[in-house]
Parts: C-alpha cells; sequence; structure tokens
C-alpha cells in the first residue's frame, strides 16, 4: 500500500529532478565550453598585448641609452679616439670619460661595451666595474656578426651577475674603415616588468638559464616554478595555484636565438573566469531552487494523485475488513473523482449484499447461507450421513436465577460464542440455539467425510475452551458453569423446511434425536458419543465404554463412550495453549495501522544484533548528508577553505555504531567519510570521528563518559546538528565556539545522552555533530536530579579554531580545559543553562603571524556561557551570551569578545519549517596592542527545512556576514543539504 | 697666404732645393725616391649616421706619405727650416693636409672657411682640442713630442691632416707620385721611416755618403 504511493512520488520525483537536472547538466556544460573559449582567447591576447607593452617600454629605455652612447659612436671625433685609444692599448682615458658621460646622462646602470675591428672586447663597463680585454658580458658573437657580416646594428640580451641587460650593439668605422663596435645597454629591471603588467593585467618573468632573472612582485615560489617549466613548451601552461588559475606560455626574447632567454606571461584568469563562476553559480542557486521547487510541487503533485489514491486504498480496505458502509469523498472533478463516485456505488452495491448475507447469517449458519448465496445448495431434502453435535451448558439457571435479564443474555452470548466458535473452527455449522443448549452439524450442507472427527475434535475444543472461560470467571469471582456434550453419527434428512416466507435448513431424524438423549446423559465436562460415532472417528481418540444405555424414545440399547482426549499425547495441550489466540483469531483480529513514510535503514535489513538474553545490543545506523555551498567571498573561499571557487561541495556520509552492554554500559564509534574535517576542493577522508565508552548508574543519576568526543561546553552546541536545526553551519571560524543547537534530538530533555535514550531514533534523526574543530579526548561525569543535570569534563586541546589550520597543526595532547555545565529544566517548554570553560587554546597558523611561536604552544582562554531555550507547539526561541576573554601571545593584557545568538524557529505546514537567526561577535576591551583582533562580526541568517520523509529532508540556508575588519569571515552564503538517514 | 694642392710639389722641391745651401755643401749626401702606397680597398659600406656636414663631401681627405730619419743626430735645422708652418682649414680640407716637422715647431691653423672648424687630435703624441672658431681666426699648436699626430675636424669627417713630428729636421712629405727628396743629410748610416695613416709603417737602413745620392723605393702595405 505504502509502496505504491512511495513508487509513484519516486517516479514523480525522478522525472522532475532529471529533467531539471539534465538542463542544468546541459547549461553547465555549456557555460564551461564557452568559458574555456574564452580564457583561451583573453590568454592568447593578454600574451599578445604583454609582447607588445615589453617592447614599447624597452624602445624608450633604448632611446634614453641611445643618447648615452651617442657621443661614443657617431662623431668623427669619437671614433678616433676609439681608434686612437685601441691602437695605442690605451682605454683608461677613454673610460674615464665614459663614466663621467654615464654620470651626466644618468644611466650610471648602463652596459657598455667595446670591441676593436676584430671583434675582441677591450673595454667593458657594466654595475660600476670595469674590465679591459675580457668579455664578462659575452658580447663577442654580437661583435663578430656585426663585423664580419652585413649589418650594422644588431640586438640582443644578456645576464651578468643576475641582471639582464637589453643589448645593442653597433658597428663603428671611422673614414669608412671600421674601427670596431660599440655595446650599449640597459638592465631590465622588476619594475619594469610590473609596471607592464599592472597595465596588461598579467604577471611576468624573463626566464634564463632555469631561472626568472626578473619578475614581477606578483610572482610567488610555486607560480615561478610553473613559469619556468613553461619555457619550451608550445602550449599554455595552465596552472590552478593559491586559488588562482593561471594560464602562462614562454616565448624566446630573440625568436632566432631563445637561449638568450624567454619571456614568460602568466594570465590569471580570475577576472575571466568571475562572470562565469557568477553564472555558475546563479546557475547553481537557480539549480538548488529548481530542485527544491521541483521537489516540493512533485511532492504536491504526486499527493494531489496519492491522497486520493490513499483515501481509496484506505476505504477499499474497510470494505475488505467488512465494512460496507464506507464512502469516499473526493472533490476533485478529473478521473479520481469519476473513481470515487464508482467506487461508492459499488460500496452501496456491496452493503445491500451484505445486509442480506448479515440476515441470513443471523438465521442460519455463515455457511449455509453463503452456499444459500452462492445458490450451490439444493434446498430440496437429502439424506446425508452426518454427525450431530449438541452441547448444553449446565448450572445455568441456578447461576442466573440471582442476575438481571440483560446480564443473562449477555452471559448466555458469551458462553454460545465460544462454543459457536468452536464448531466454525471444525467445519461444522452450529444449526440453532436451543435455550442454553445448542446444536451443532457436521457433514451437511457441506460434504465432510471425516465429520465424526471434526464434531469430536469441537467437543474436546468447546470443553477446553469452556475451561479458559470458568478461569476468567473465577479470576472476576463469578461462578462457573458446567458443560454437557452428547454426539451421534448417523443417517439424517437435510433441506429447507419451514413455510415459503421463512425457511431454516436443518437436520431431522433420528441421529439428531439420539443426540439430543445423549447430552442429557452427559454429565458436567462429559462427552456421550454413539458406537456410531465412535467407530466414525477411529482410533484417534480416547474413549471410555460406558455400556448400553436405555433411552428415551428409543427401542434398542444404545452403546455409549465416554471421550476423554485425542490419542496424541500432545494435541489438547497445543490446543488449549492456542485456544486463546484461536479465538481472538476468529473474533477479529486487530486493525493494521497504516505506517508512516520512510525511507529504508539498516535496521529495516535487519542489521544488528541482539543477543538471546538481550543484555548486549548493537545497532548500526548511519546518515548521508550532500551538502553544498556558493558563496560570495571567493577571494578568502569559504572562510579559508575553498580559494577562489565560490563553490564547495562536501558531502558526507557517517556510520554510527551504538552498543549496550546490560543496562549500564554504553558505547559509540562513529566512522566519518568527507573531504576531511576541513573539506578541501581535492581531498577525501574516512576516520574514526567519535568513540567512547559511558558507564550510567541503575536509575541514569551519574553517568561517567571517557573517550573521543566533543567538548561538552554548552547545553546545545553548534557543532551538533540535528534534524531540529534548520541551519546548515558552515565552517566558519569564531563560531565553533558558539553553544546554541542542539546537540542531541530532542527527545533528550536533559541534552546529554543517557542510558534510557533511544540512540536508534536520535541517530537517525540527525543528531550527531557536522563540522567543528577535530573532535578532543577526555572525560566527563554527569549528575542528574530530576531537572537539573549538572556535568564537568576535562578535555585536551584541538589544533586553532581556523579550519586551515587542523591539518597543519597538532591537538596538543597534553594541556587540559576544565569544563563546566549545569542545566536546568524549568518546564518542559523552558530550558536554561550555564557553562564554564578554562583552559588553553592554540593561537591560528593562517596568517603566520610571525610574532605566533606554533605548534603545541598554547595560551590561556575563559568562556562563560549561558543560553536558554523555548519550545511551545510548533514555535522554537533561542537565545545564548558568551563571554571570552583570552591570552594574546606577547601582550600582558587580554582580550574579551562576546558573542550573543538569537534564533527562532516554527513549522510553517506539514514537513516545512522556516527559521531565521542572528548572531553578533564583540571584541571589547582591545588596548593598543589588541587592534588587530577587532573582527566584529555580524551575521543574519534564513532557512527552510522540508522533510521528504520521517528520516530524508533538504535544508537550504542563506546568510550575510559583515566584518568589522577586511579579514574574512565576510560576505553572502547559500547553501543546500539534502539528507538522508539510514 | 695662400696655398694650393698644386702648391705641395712645389713646396717638396723647395725643400729640395733649399736644402743644400752650399756652405756644407760638400759634407752632406741627399736621400731620394718614391714611396708607392697600396691603393685601398673599396670602401665595405657607407655607415650613413655618420653624417654630419660630410654628406656634401663624399670623398675623404687623405694624406700624404712622410719619410724621415731615425737615429741622426738632431743638430740645428739647416737655414730657412720653417718651424711655424700653417695647416689652413680651407674649402673645408686641411692644406696641406701632411707636415713634418722637427720637435719643438708650432704649427698654425686658421681657419679660411666662411664655416666654423673645429681642429683636434687624439694622437698620444700631442692630445689637443683647439675648439670652434670661425673664419679669419687662427689657434696654434706647439708640438714637443716626437710622434704622429693625426688631426681631424669635429664637424667633418672628412677633413684628415697628420703632422709627423720628428726628432732632427731630415724628413720630406712625398710629392706627386710618392716622390720625395731629403737633402743635406750628414754622412752616416740611419735608419730611414716611411709613413703612412692607413698603411704600415715601413723601416730600411739607408746609408748616406757625403756628396752622394741615395735611392731608397718604398712600398707601403695596408
Amino acid at each position: 500500500m505504502i509502496r505504491v504511493r512511495e513508487s509513484f512520488r519516486a517516479k514523480l520525483l525522478s522525472a522532475f529532478l532529471a529533467t531539471v537536472g539534465l538542463l542544468l547538466v546541459v547549461t553547465f556544460a555549456v557555460v564551461r565550453t564557452v568559458t574555456e573559449r574564452q580564457v583561451e582567447d583573453v590568454a592568447e591576447r593578454t600574451v599578445q598585448r604583454a609582447g607588445n607593452l615589453f617592447e614599447a617600454r624597452n624602445q624608450v629605455r633604448r632611446e634614453a641609452v641611445t643618447v648615452l652612447s651617442r657621443p661614443f659612436t657617431e662623431t668623427p671625433r669619437a671614433m678616433q679616439r676609439l681608434r686612437q685609444a685601441l691602437r695605442d692599448n690605451d682605454l683608461e682615458y677613454l673610460a674615464g670619460e665614459l663614466v663621467y658621460e654615464m654620470d651626466l646622462q644618468a644611466q650610471e646602470d648602463a652596459l657598455v661595451v667595446f670591441t676593436n675591428d676584430e671583434g675582441r672586447p677591450a673595454l667593458t663597463m657594466v654595475a660600476g666595474e670595469v674590465y679591459f680585454e675580457s668579455d664578462p658580458a659575452g658580447i663577442q658573437p654580437m661583435a663578430e656578426q656585426l663585423l664580419f657580416g652585413d649589418s650594422l646594428e644588431t640586438r640582443g640580451y644578456r645576464v651578468l651577475d643576475g641582471t639582464m641587460y637589453d643589448v645593442r650593439a653597433t658597428y663603428l668605422e671611422y673614414r669608412r674603415q671600421p674601427v670596431g663596435t660599440a655595446a650599449i645597454g640597459f638592465p631590465i629591471r622588476a619594475e619594469d616588468i610590473e609596471e607592464i603588467g599592472e597595465v596588461g593585467g598579467f604577471e611576468g618573468c624573463l626566464a634564463h638559464d632555469g631561472t626568472c632573472v626578473v619578475s614581477s612582485a606578483g610572482v610567488y615560489p610555486e607560480l615561478e616554478e610553473a613559469m619556468l617549466a613553461s619555457v619550451g613548451r608550445t602550449r599554455p601552461l595552465r596552472m590552478d595555484s593559491g586559488g588562482m588559475e593561471w594560464s602562462i606560455r614562454a616565448e624566446p626574447l630573440v625568436p632566432s636565438r631563445p637561449g638568450e632567454g624567454h619571456r614568460v606571461v602568466a594570465v590569471p584568469l580570475g577576472t575571466v573566469l568571475a562572470p562565469f563562476d557568477s553564472i555558475l553559480r546563479a546557475l547553481f542557486l537557480g539549480g538548488a531552487l529548481a530542485l527544491t521547487l521541483a521537489v516540493a510541487f512533485g511532492v504536491r503533485l504526486s499527493r494531489s494523485l496519492t491522497d486520493p489514491v490513499r483515501v481509496l486504498v484506505d476505504a477499499s480496505g474497510r470494505v475488505a475488513a467488512g465494512d460496507y458502509e464506507t464512502e469516499v469523498s473526493i472533490e476533485s472533478r478529473d478521473e479520481l473523482g469519476t473513481l470515487a463516485s464508482a467506487f461508492n456505488d459499488m460500496t452501496k452495491g456491496l452493503l445491500m449484499r451484505e445486509q442480506y448475507r448479515s440476515v441470513l447469517n443471523k438465521v442460519v449458519s455463515q455457511d449455509i447461507a453463503e452456499e444459500l448465496m452462492r445458490g450451490d445448495v439444493e434446498l430440496g431434502g437429502e439424506t446425508r450421513d452426518v454427525t450431530v453435535l449438541f452441547a448444553d451448558i449446565r448450572g445455568f439457571t441456578s447461576l442466573t436465577e440471582a442476575m438481571v435479564p440483560h446480564d443473562v443474555i449477555a452471559l448466555l452470548n458469551e458462553c454460545m460464542e465460544y462454543l459457536a466458535s468452536a464448531v466454525d473452527r471444525e467445519g461444522g455449522v452450529v444449526d440453532k440455539f436451543i435455550g442454553d443448549e445448542i446444536m451443532a452439524v457436521f457433514g451437511a450442507p457441506v460434504r465432510q467425510e471425516d465429520h465424526a472427527v471434526r464434531a469430536l475434535r469441537a467437543a474436546l475444543l468447546m470443553r477446553d475452551c469452556l475451561v479458559d472461560f470458568n478461569r476468567r470467571r473465577t479470576e472476576r469471582g463469578e461462578g462457573v458453569v458446567g458443560l454437557g456434550i452428547g454426539i451421534a453419527t448417523g443417517r439424517a434428512v437435510a433441506g429447507n423446511m419451514g413455510s415459503r416466507d421463512r425457511m431454516n435448513y436443518t437436520v431431522l431424524g433420528r441421529t439428531v434425536n439420539l443426540a439430543a438423549r445423549l447430552t442429557s446423559e452427559a454429565a458436567a465436562g462429559e462427552i456421550i458419543v454413539s458406537d456410531a460415532t465412535r467407530e466414525a472417528a477411529g482410533v484417534d481418540f480416547v474413549a471410555t465404554p460406558l455400556g448400553g444405555r436405555e433411552l428415551k424414545g428409543f427401542s434398542e440399547r444404545v452403546e455409549v463412550y465416554s471421550v476423554e482426549r485425542l490419542a496424541t499425547g500432545t494435541g489438547p495441550r497445543l490446543v488449549r495453549a492456542l485456544a486463546p489466540l484461536i479465538l481472538a483469531t476468529a473474533l477479529g483480529g486487530p486493525a493494521a495501522a497504516p505506517a508512516a513514510a520512510q525511507l529504508p535503514t539498516l535496521a529495516d535489513a535487519g542489521i544488528g544484533y541482539l543477543s538471546r538474553d538481550g543484555s548486549v545490543q548493537l545497532d548500526l545506523s548511519g546518515r548521508l548528508d550532500l551538502e553544498s555551498y556558493v558563496f560570495s567571498n571567493e577571494e578568502d573561499g569559504l572562510y579559508g577553505l575553498a580559494f577562489g571557487s565560490g563553490f564547495l561541495f562536501a558531502p558526507r556520509v557517517r556510520l554510527f555504531l551504538d552498543t549496550f552492554f546490560g543496562d549500564h554500559v554504553y558505547g559509540l564509534v562513529e566512522w566519518r567519510g568527507d573531504r576531511g574535517e576541513a573539506p578541501t576542493a581535492d581531498f577525501w577522508e574516512a576516520r574514526v570521528e567519535q568513540a567512547f565508552l559511558r558507564v550510567t548508574t541503575g536509575d541514569g543519576t551519574v553517568s561517567l563518559q571517557g573517550g573521543i568526543f566533543a567538548s561538552p561546553f554548552g547545553s546545545y552546541t553548534q557543532r551538533h546538528l540535528t534534524v531540529t536545526d534548520p541551519f546548515l553551519r558552515p565552517p566558519l571560524p569564531y563560531d565553533y565556539r558558539t553553544v546554541i543547537s542542539r546537540r542531541f534530538a530532542p527527545r533528550d530533555e536533559s541534552a546529554f545522552l543517557r542510558w534510557q535514550d533511544n540512540p536508534e531514533e536520535w541517530r537517525r534523526d540527525g543528531a550527531p555533530p557536522v563540522w567543528g574543530v577535530p573532535y578532543q579526548w577526555g572525560g566527563m561525569a554527569t549528575v542528574t536530579v530530576s531537572r537539573v543535570a549538572v556535568r564537568i569534563a576535562a578535555m585536551n586541546t584541538p589544533p586553532s579554531s581556523e579550519p586551515l589550520d587542523w591539518y597543519e597543526l597538532d591537538r596538543v595532547d597534553d594541556a587540559f580545559s576544565w569544563i563546566a555545565g549545569l542545566q536546568v529544566r524549568v518546564s518542559p517548554e523552558l530550558n536554561l543553562g550555564a557553562s564554564y570553560n578554562n583552559g588553553p587554546y592554540v593561537p591560528t597558523d593562517v596568517d603566520n603571524a610571525p610574532a605566533f611561536p606554533l605548534s603545541g604552544t598554547t595560551y590561556d582562554q575563559e568562556i562563560w556561557a549561558v543560553d536558554a531555550s523555548f519550545a511551545r507547539g510548533p514555535v522554537m526561541l533561542r537565545a545564548e551570551f558568551l563571554h571570552d576573554a583570552w591570552d594574546v601571545p606577547n601582550l600582558d593584557e587580554r582580550a574579551v569578545d562576546v558573542g550573543y545568538t538569537f534564533e527562532a524557529q516554527t513549522d510553517v505546514a506539514a514537513g516545512w519549517s522556516v527559521a531565521a537567526r542572528y548572531g553578533r561577535l564583540d571584541f571589547r576591551e582591545l588596548g593598543p596592542g589588541l587592534r588587530a583582533w577587532d573582527y566584529d562580526v555580524d551575521r543574519i541568517e534564513a532557512a527552510v527545512a522540508y522533510r521528504i520523509a520521517i528520516n530524508a529532508g533538504v535544508v537550504t540556508t542563506y546568510s550575510t556576514t559583515t566584518n568589522g575588519s577586511a579579514s574574512e569571515p565576510r560576505g553572502h552564503l547559500g547553501g543546500v543539504r539534502l539528507w538522508w538517514g539510514f | 697666404m695662400k696655398h694650393t694642392s698644386t702648391a705641395l710639389a712645389f713646396v717638396g722641391s723647395a725643400v729640395l732645393l733649399v736644402g743644400p745651401p752650399g756652405v756644407r755643401a760638400q759634407a752632406t749626401g741627399t736621400i731620394t725616391g718614391t714611396v708607392t702606397l697600396e691603393p685601398p680597398p673599396p670602401p665595405r659600406r657607407s655607415a650613413s649616421r655618420y653624417a654630419g656636414g660630410s654628406q656634401r663631401i663624399q670623398i675623404m681627405q687623405q694624406t700624404q706619405a712622410v719619410v724621415f730619419l731615425r737615429g741622426a743626430p738632431a743638430g740645428a735645422p739647416p737655414s730657412g727650416y720653417d718651424d711655424n708652418p700653417q695647416m689652413v682649414q680651407q674649402d673645408s680640407l686641411f692644406v696641406p693636409s701632411t707636415i713634418a716637422l722637427m720637435v719643438g715647431g708650432t704649427v698654425d691653423f686658421p681657419n679660411s672657411d666662411p664655416i666654423f672648424h673645429n681642429v683636434f687630435s687624439y694622437s698620444s703624441a700631442k692630445r689637443f682640442d683647439l675648439g670652434r672658431y670661425p673664419q679669419g681666426e687662427s689657434r696654434s699648436v706647439t708640438f714637443d713630442q716626437a710622434g704622429i699626430v693625426e688631426v681631424g675636424c669635429e664637424v667633418h669627417d672628412h677633413m684628415a691632416g697628420a703632422i709627423v713630428v720628428t726628432e732632427n729636421p731630415w724628413h720630406a712629405v712625398a710629392g706627386e707620385g710618392g716622390t720625395f727628396v731629403i737633402g743635406g743629410v750628414p754622412p752616416g748610416e740611419y735608419t730611414l721611416v716611411a709613413w703612412h695613416a692607413e698603411h704600415d709603417q715601413e723601416e730600411r737602413t739607408v746609408t748616406v755618403e757625403a756628396g752622394g745620392t741615395t735611392r731608397i723605393e718604398v712600398e707601403l702595405r695596408r
């Protein structure tokens, strides 16, 4: 019944989801392709622009050094001077003049080389150094090219002492005769690359011999490595680093001489991808909305079909159970309406028929009535071999003398009901009730070969039933009754007898009379049968011969027997044991309650263990969360976790093993598979998240717990999501301490799991934690008296509150925090709590704050918190206030921050709930040294949740966060989660 | 005083004529001969960016070969020895283009052109720069060290002059066809040096006899 409904809804939902999903996938694919094309295009253009800008800027610098070179290369005097100097091998003087000129032109950082007419450098000046007759800059090949070739000028790049020079070499002649060459170069500085990088929107580097000789300031080691790796590749290199995507391309500075170096340009694709990311984000949000709508719409649509169907199915069930007065009222005018009215017509017909049958049943036996209704029975009359049974209640008259008539009839009816059901059970027919006597026939109108056995078994059953009946009467303090039974077998005339208007199917003849007489002979509790009956029944019964009897109306003596029991020993006991059950079944079973909609669970599949004596119980349950976030603050990522993309898909699956040993020991192990405690984009991990053992006293007053579990700070804690928590709680720093949100399912009024709680229930409801700092280990003691719960715990120190740190820093195993808590259930509606935490914390490593000695170093922290929750009907309100004082490294004064949160939540329709939340973190008492920590945070959150089934649902959330500093968390965040507790 | 290029031969012959003044004619000899110059290779190309003011005149002024004796006694210069010759800047040329001069002599550089000229030298024997000066003005340089002084003009790179400063007065600038005559040389064995700006210098041993004439043929290679 339920399966059909579920299946139709599933089909409808599948169709909706598949359509929306396909649309999303196709759109996604198209956007992705267009993005890729656009990225290639932009990268290509940026690289071209980079080349042009580089050339243009170098041209300017080149012209500046040309001014410097002119006095040394462009006058006859200079030529003569050079020639003379080369001839005399006396370049000191020339060097002096050069230095003078370079100072004059403010070109001290230029590279100047003069060679003789054979190309050998005679004078090299660079970076304030003068070299004679050596070639530190490797100019000779350029000079030889000029002197022995045809060109007058050549250009190239030279690296000297880690500086790259753009060099121009010129052929020099005096009076048409070669004098030598002059090479003038200027250094290419990081500022040059940075300026054109800023204009062109890229990072650049000049690579030579496997190193970046010059690079813009934005180039960090990882990027530099990739840039060097791109040298020599023909295709652009794509790289994802530090949350940024890059397209990197290298081109030789001089195409014909790649050995002189490469110009490498890294184009950041963030700005290119940003619009597409926005589209993707919009697509995701729209998709999530569409999916939610599809689910909601599908559910509604399926309801509009399944609800009438269920009404019809329920009605059919009632009709099947015999309630023919059932009428369905379906308002809709569609096919279902037509079906409903057809159904109503049908039940009317059935009702009529049933009324006839019921009348018949009351008049004649049910079997006969049915045979009559079917028209199978010949009513003319026939001779049959039958067994007739009379049962007579003894002591009835004396018992009922003092009773009012109504009670007499009630007693009689109750008694006859028992007797008649025994007849029915053996396939006999109750022919009639005669006062306190019942007459039953076996073998007519339906032929039965074993009518004698059936009659005997019915008699024994009657006797046993009466024992049970009397026992119950005795318990009620009422008098008992006896029963005399007589059975005879033989031929009898069977047929409808009576007037035309009123007929009665019955048997007549000697056998009937004999049975009636034998009944008179039987004492209370005795079963007297005729010889013929005993013979027909064979050896299945233990019977005592009573000898021949003279009976009134019978000329011959009749041999009679008293039947004790069935021949097989166990039979009667078994029948006796089953008698109440049989009777209960005969009198109508309990109506089957319709099950609530629920997706399959491990318990359904029979997974689990229960020992024979019930002392050891293992329950396995799980929960699947498919959770995604989109957020505006791409730069910081999802609070440090997913840089650059603006999207995080964080699915997780959890398995819980609840173990009960006896009545006082409980253990829990949780395995979790997800993208890590701090989810990262390309990471999967499975681990034991919590594992603890708890011993509880018999009455549950005191419990001791040890192992790995979440800090018990607060009556509620952010880390512990329940299904009643309508919010998604992304991994936000600063939120880890906040105490609102129930740790366990609402059934657990004390907020601490106790022996009495039903773990299976709250597992499925999603009690376990989701985000949080890596779980600590420690011990906890809880005392619960009446409405007050007090707890005290010692827990070791987790890594800092920043998710990014969780894989960088270690838990500090030898530094413990003391945690104390008090919770008072003022009324079933109002709960108040107070918490205290005093102990070490590990400062964050996220910013690599140099002043912080990290990993293993802790500072003290003291937190107070109070919280309250109020629930009435569908409305739930919560509030908390938290005061946190913490030591700051290298400073004497303590920083204080105050956080408070308000939440309201209500159910709006079947399965739907909405919630809103405001939270603020206010940093106080920050002296001059602490200003850097002034990160006031305001957050407004809204959420909508829908329950698809008891153990599955969808939660969507939106939050906006503003921050007093430029640091995260800040921005908009949307999230959606699909969950299934199994 | 005006000189023309045709006057160069005359000057040379004047030295020849003046050389043996008769008083010690019997005690001296004469060296005569020709200096042949290997022709210059065609210029490889023209680096036009040295245009300057020389664009109009494509022909490079050539200096002449000079021969002089090394190792001869200094002695007093013969009478009539001109130790203050002129090198005029005329029609954007140095006239004469070549002067041989004994140490201590002074050369005047008058400018007879209507444009500014600038005479300079970077030669190690005498480094000087007379700066720019107009028509009619003259500046002088005294050469106190033997050696070759090549002279140029700052603005006209086709102009070229040479002043060969020698230790003794026995020298001659080769004339038309490279002929030269050094007269009044005291008898003895000397080293004759033949020099030209764009050729490798050559040296020969010469023996001068009183009253005799020694012929020397020298070919200078580039």
